[in-house]
């Protein structure tokens, strides 16, 4: 009995540390394996997906750039997130902000959780330095060679200058696996439109100077038709015509290092001055000060609107209509205005391709998970990776022709929503995510119409130069002060310029008092505060 | 012999009375512990937020974490360089609103309690609180389309008197008559229901003692009617009023535009734009907090008058 025992005990002793052998020989074994191959070549490419991991699920909270399509009610149905984690290997438990909810307040009631997810986004550039004071992020630098080669690679390539600026805070810490656009092409999205049918009927050119469009103006108006659009897709308007870069919502802008504010300048006094001439002419609708995306829908459809500002996805629905109503009419991009003809034009309707989104893994993460997300993010950083979040898988959501060009399948195409949203249940960088946005996605979303009209935005003009970018940080006592001044002179700044635009104020005598009470609310010193954190962005 | 009965009972000490209470009225006291835990969870303890308004709040760092800094939100509020325009168009609003909003429902419920056919009676009140159900967001959009440029106000207006057709909601005279006849549409007819509860609890025995005194209708509403929903009425406005900082700032949102600013911009869009849009939570909760006192004065200070000079009160 007591032999019988001890034998029963002495096997039993064996196979569990058989058991726990293998158990550590394997997880070990795996790491050896990866981690000895890229120390061997350290070339990226050599860690292989998917990745080994037996660990619990790793919960991650994200916004937007892993959205989950509101037709599913979790991770477990949606396509695009089985197949992250089939491609990484990597198992999470997915969480994200409620649907419908203000994206921002979801974000901060996760932060102000006591049980912090290991894997947190979106999370702006600009508040990672105090997150990570504040022990939330964990500063990725001496992760990122080891786990993240990909990713690791693409910072330190001087031609990404830009993108290692924006995702590096400016104390040196690397706090976010970032996102940006392979271009500029897909950060131009908003510009004038107008109706090539009616000019060709007046026989009037495509405008390229402010004479040209003030002709443009008269021409439409003899068809009864003036300028409509949402109020915020007026910030970029005509204002280039004039050298002014901006037109009602405060701009700020970087002129040779400097920065300053649109509506300060001469130029924008001119831009001004004009608007309000064309206002009282009739060429802009005065419903504009209220019109939301339905009211301006109906006034083009009713032809009352013929020139409108708004986003490249507004040509897409124009042409849309157009095809299915067969009103005629006939919409195209037109060209920033420049000063003087052939001569480049200022503008700033450009989005930083640097967006400044990403996803940072915080101090609740273990050890273990910490190497598991960097890796699983990593992928995104890959050819493979990159393609997957880009365009779906192929033979699901699309097809390449003999050409290689993408031909999105029936399923997609046919689906009960339009193909922009019926591509988020695959891939999320319609919109954006980790990685970079392919130009070749987003000209394939749209209609060729908007594609040209996106060209014709973006070629010629100079906004780039004198973009602010998104991933400038400000330290507390900025952000105090900021918050102090900037409420009021945003209010300040839309609030005058409208006015100046209906003629409720006269810009000729009050501009200057205009100036002169921006100087009381602290405009400098909020231009100071933005200074610093460009020349601190710069000096990154 | 009820205040003997009240003078023997606080003899007892406290904790004996209750345990007697307890006792006698068990199933009240179950009752009532749903909706007690209902006013702990959802309105007393979330009170604890309010230490925020005296703080540099940051999500990270929580309310346990966050910097104090005494009152520096609320001076920030108050050197606001637009405060006193915040204040006044508040102010401006709540006292437009209750000035004709107010007796608007009172009106109606006086007309109804005059209509003798019930069928058709029925019929105008149902119709009447119709548009208290209609989501706000529904009812600004219509509001926008009536009076822009080619709506049909200002198209009406236009042909009757020649007055060029613009859009009104950019203009700032506009928006106060906008806002509060808009407000009398939607709302008068949810509003008279509670008078006309109050209505039917008169005693019709005192309009047939005026008929033979000799009363006309008239005299019958202002000596018997209006006397009779009096208690309603004070009750209501002392609310009304307790709530004076508090106005419907969600239809402004949906109404205003930067050239209404001037008059329409209150102290909760404003809060809005800075405390939610900016994540300025702090600055938001302060503001908040400074338009709950502001309330509650004018809450405590009309119930005092109201006691002084009607003898109706809340507490």
């Amino acid at each position: 009995m007591k032999k019988q025992f001890s034998v029963l005990l002495t096997s039993l002793l064996v196979i569990s540390m058989l058991g726990s052998c293998s158990d550590t020989g394997d997880s070990s074994g795996g790491t050896a394996d990866n981690g000895g191959a890229g120390s061997d070549v350290s070339a990226p490419e050599t860690f292989t997906y998917p990745m080994e991991y037996d660990g619990d699920p790793v919960t991650i909270f994200v916004n937007d750039l892993f959205a989950l399509h509101k037709s599913y009610t979790s991770a477990d149905e949606s396509p695009l997130h089985i197949g992250i984690e089939e491609h990484t290997g990597l198992d999470f438990d997915w969480s994200f902000p409620p649907l419908g909810s203000d994206t921002t307040q979801a974000l901060n009631l996760e932060l102000a959780k006591s049980d912090l997810p290991a894997a947190i986004g979106n999370l702006k550039p600009k508040d990672v330095e105090l997150y990570i004071e504040d022990g939330v992020l964990i500063d990725l630098t001496e992760y990122l060679p080891k786990y993240a080669p990909n990713y690791w690679a693409i910072l330190n390539d001087p031609a990404n200058e830009h993108i290692r600026q924006t995702y590096t805070t400016d104390s040196g810490q690397i706090g976010l696996f970032g996102f940006w656009r392979e271009d500029d092409f897909g950060a131009v999205w908003r510009g004038p439109m107008l109706r090539k049918d009616i000019l060709d009927k007046e026989g009037v050119d495509i405008p390229e100077t402010i004479a040209d469009w003030e002709e443009v103006f008269e021409a439409m108006k003899r068809n009864g038709l003036n300028t409509v659009g949402e109020l915020g897709n007026f910030d970029i308007f005509l204002g280039s015509g004039f050298g002014a870069y901006g037109t009602f919502s405060k701009q700020i802008y970087v002129d040779n290092g400097e920065v300053k504010i649109a509506q300060m300048q001469p130029e924008w006094k001119e831009y001004m001055t004009k608007m309000n001439e064309w206002y009282e002419a009739g060429y802009i609708d005065p419903d504009i000060l209220t019109m939301d995306d339905a009211t301006m829908k109906s006034k083009v459809a009713n032809n009352t609107g013929g020139i409108v500002a708004g986003a490249m996805s507004r040509i897409t629905y124009f042409v849309q209509e157009a095809e299915n109503t067969g009103n005629g009419q006939e919409w195209v991009g037109v060209p920033f205005p420049s000063e003087a003809e052939g001569e480049p034009a200022c503008q700033i309707w450009l989005e930083d391709v640097a967006r400044g989104d990403g996803i940072g893994i915080t101090t609740a993460a273990t050890e273990e998970e910490i190497e598991a997300l960097c890796r699983a993010f990593d992928w995104f950083y890959t050819e493979e990776g990159n393609y997957y979040i880009n365009f779906g898988e192929e033979g699901v959501t699309h097809t390449r022709d003999a050409d290689g060009n993408l031909v999105w399948t029936d399923a997609l195409l046919n689906g009960a929503e339009p193909l922009r949203e019926e591509i988020t249940k695959y891939a999320t960088m319609a919109g954006a995510s980790l990685g970079w946005q392919r130009t070749e996605l987003v000209k394939a979303l749209n209609v060729p119409q908007a594609v040209d009209a996106v060209e014709t935005w973006r070629a010629n003009q100079v906004a780039a130069e004198h973009l602010y970018p998104a991933g400038v940080s400000f330290t507390v006592e900025e952000q105090d002060d900021k918050a102090n001044y900037e409420s009021v002179i945003d209010t300040y700044i839309k609030e005058c310029a409208l006015k100046f635009m209906t003629g409720e104020m006269d810009i000729d005598t009050e501009y200057d008092a205009f100036l002169q009470q921006l100087d009381e609310i602290k405009i400098n010193e909020l231009i100071d505060i933005y200074q610093a954190g460009y020349d601190r962005f710069n000096a990154r | 012999m009820k205040t003997a009965a009240g003078a023997a009972a606080k003899k007892k000490p406290f904790f004996q009375r209750l345990k007697e209470d307890l006792a006698r009225n068990k199933m009240k006291y179950i009752l009532m512990i749903p909706i007690i835990v209902y006013f702990v969870v959802f309105h007393y303890k979330p009170m604890y937020g309010v230490l925020m308004a005296f703080q540099r709040y940051r999500p990270t760092l929580g309310i346990a974490g966050s910097r104090w800094v005494g009152f520096d939100n609320f001076i920030d509020f108050f050197a606001d360089p637009y405060f006193w325009r915040l204040l006044r168009n508040t102010f401006s609003i709540s006292f437009y609103s209750i000035l004709f909003g107010f007796p608007a429902p009172i009106l109606l419920a006086l007309m109804f309690n005059e209509v003798k056919n019930e069928r058709f009676k029925k019929t105008i009140q149902t119709i009447s609180y119709m548009p208290h159900f209609i989501s706000l967001v529904i009812v600004c959009g219509i509001i926008k389309i009536f009076v822009q440029t080619d709506g049909i106000f200002p198209v009406f207006i236009e042909s009757l008197f020649g007055v060029p057709a613009s859009n009104w909601l950019t203009k700032s005279p506009y928006f106060y008559p906008i806002y509060v006849i808009s407000g009398i549409w939607q709302e008068v007819g949810w509003g008279s229901i509670i008078y006309l509860a109050a209505l039917s609890g008169i005693d019709q025995e005192l309009y047939e003692a005026a008929k033979i005194d000799g009363a006309g209708r008239l005299q019958q509403i202002w000596h018997i009617t209006l006397p009779g929903i009096l208690p309603t009425i004070m009750i209501l406005l002392i609310l009304r009023i307790g709530g004076i900082l508090s106005v419907g700032y969600e239809k402004i949102l949906l109404l205003y535009t930067p050239t209404t600013y001037e008059v329409a911009d209150v102290i909760s869009t404003y809060s809005y734009r800075r405390g939610i849009i900016d994540a300025d939570y702090s600055y938001s909760t302060a503001v908040g907090l400074f338009n709950s006192l502001v309330n509650i004065v004018f809450l405590v200070t009309t119930n005092k008058l109201s006691k002084k000079f009607t003898e109706i009160g809340l507490f």
